[in-house]
C-alpha cells in the first residue's frame, strides 16, 4: 500500500510530467533578473560546490554554474532531469550536472556542499523541516543555504483558504508556510538568518492558471474563491479585479541561511 | 553519455549516506551498507530508496 509520501510524490511527478513545459514558461521561474538575484544574495564563491535542491527545469542550477566550481540538481521528476541535461548541454555548461533523488532523503554525502539552495519548492513538500534537515547536513559547517518560497499569510484561516485555491490550481501544492513558521524551523535547525526579503509578484488569474492547467470544474471553484475575496480578505493574496480580470498578488520571501561552524 | 565520474563520486546512499559502487556493467549502483542496488536507467541514477533493489 502507498504511505502518503509516496502517493503525494506520485503526485509531483505526474503533475510536472503533464506540465513540463508549461512550468517553464512561467515568467517568474525564467526570469534572469530574479535568478541573478538568487546567485547576488548567496555570496556564492569561484571555488563553491553549489546544491540545487528540488530543481526542476534546473535554470536556478544554471544561473549558478558560471559563478562557482560545480553544481548538482536533484530532482524527483526525470522528465525535468532529462530536460535540465539536454538544455546545460545546450548551453555548454560543463559544470552542472541534474540526478534523480528526493529531497527529504538526499542522495549526498555529509558536509560535501558550501552551498545548498532551494527555489519555489518547499510549498511542495510535505515534510519541509525533513528537507531543511537534509539541506543543513549536506552543507559543510560555515556554509550556507537558500531558501526561496512564496509565504502564506500569518492568519491560520487566509493561509488555509490560500492553500486549498493553489491545491485546486496544482494537486501536487502540499502548503505554503508562513514566514513565521520558516523562520522557526530554520532556528530549530540552529540556522542563522543572515539576509531576508520579501518581494511580492502580481498575477492576472488566466495566466497563473496557466501553470497549473486544472480542469473546468476546479478552474470554476478557484473563480468563486478568489470573488468571494474581492470584498473580504479572505486569503491575504491581495485579490483585486483589473480592467474586468482577477489579479492577485503572491508574496515571496528569500532567506539567505548560515550553518554555524 | 555515460553517467560521469564526478557525480559517481559525489554521490551517496540516500539511506544510509554512505558510499556507492559502480556494478561490472555500469547498470547501478550499489551501497554494500543496504544491501541495495540503485538502477541507472538511460544515464540517471534512479537514487530512490522505494526503487532500489535488495541485494542477495
Amino acid at each position: 500500500m502507498d504511505t502518503p509520501a509516496t502517493s503525494h510524490i506520485d503526485k509531483i511527478r505526474q503533475q510536472f510530467t503533464r506540465q513540463a513545459e508549461a512550468y517553464e514558461a512561467v515568467p517568474i521561474v525564467t526570469d534572469p533578473a530574479f535568478l541573478n538575484y538568487i546567485v547576488s544574495i548567496s555570496g556564492v564563491g569561484t571555488n563553491d560546490r553549489v546544491l540545487d535542491v528540488a530543481s526542476g527545469p534546473g535554470f536556478v542550477a544554471m544561473a549558478f554554474a558560471p559563478h562557482c566550481r560545480e553544481v548538482v540538481g536533484i530532482d524527483a521528476t526525470d522528465r525535468f532531469i532529462e530536460r535540465a541535461r539536454a538544455e546545460a548541454e545546450r548551453r555548454k555548461l560543463a559544470n552542472v550536472a541534474f540526478q534523480s533523488g528526493l529531497a527529504e532523503s538526499l542522495p549526498l554525502p555529509d558536509g560535501a556542499f558550501d552551498l545548498a539552495v532551494c527555489r519555489f519548492a518547499f510549498h511542495h513538500f510535505l515534510n519541509p523541516s525533513a528537507v531543511l534537515s537534509e539541506m543543513r547536513r549536506v552543507v559543510r559547517s560555515g556554509g550556507r543555504l537558500v531558501v526561496v518560497d512564496m509565504v502564506a499569510s500569518e492568519d491560520p484561516a487566509k493561509a488555509a483558504y490560500h492553500n486549498e485555491i493553489e491545491r485546486l490550481c496544482d494537486p501536487s501544492h502540499a502548503r505554503a508556510l508562513p514566514a513565521s513558521e520558516f523562520e522557526r524551523m530554520f532556528a530549530a535547525e540552529r540556522l542563522e538568518i543572515t539576509y531576508r526579503q520579501t518581494v511580492h509578484s502580481a498575477y492576472g488569474l488566466k495566466e497563473w492558471l496557466a501553470h497549473g492547467a486544472p480542469p473546468p470544474d476546479r478552474t470554476a471553484r478557484i473563480y468563486e474563491m478568489l470573488e468571494a475575496s474581492l470584498l473580504e480578505d479572505k486569503c491575504g493574496l491581495s485579490v483585486r479585479r483589473e480592467n474586468g480580470e482577477i489579479h492577485f498578488s503572491h508574496v515571496g520571501a528569500s532567506y539567505v541561511l548560515r550553518k554555524s561552524a | 553519455m555515460a553517467v560521469s565520474q564526478d557525480l559517481l563520486d559525489i554521490l551517496a546512499c540516500p539511506q544510509c549516506k554512505g558510499p556507492l559502487r559502480l556494478t561490472a556493467a555500469g547498470d547501478g549502483l550499489d551501497c554494500e551498507a543496504c544491501r541495495l542496488r540503485y538502477p541507472i536507467k538511460e544515464d540517471i541514477p534512479i537514487m530512490l530508496i522505494d526503487e532500489a533493489q535488495k541485494l542477495p
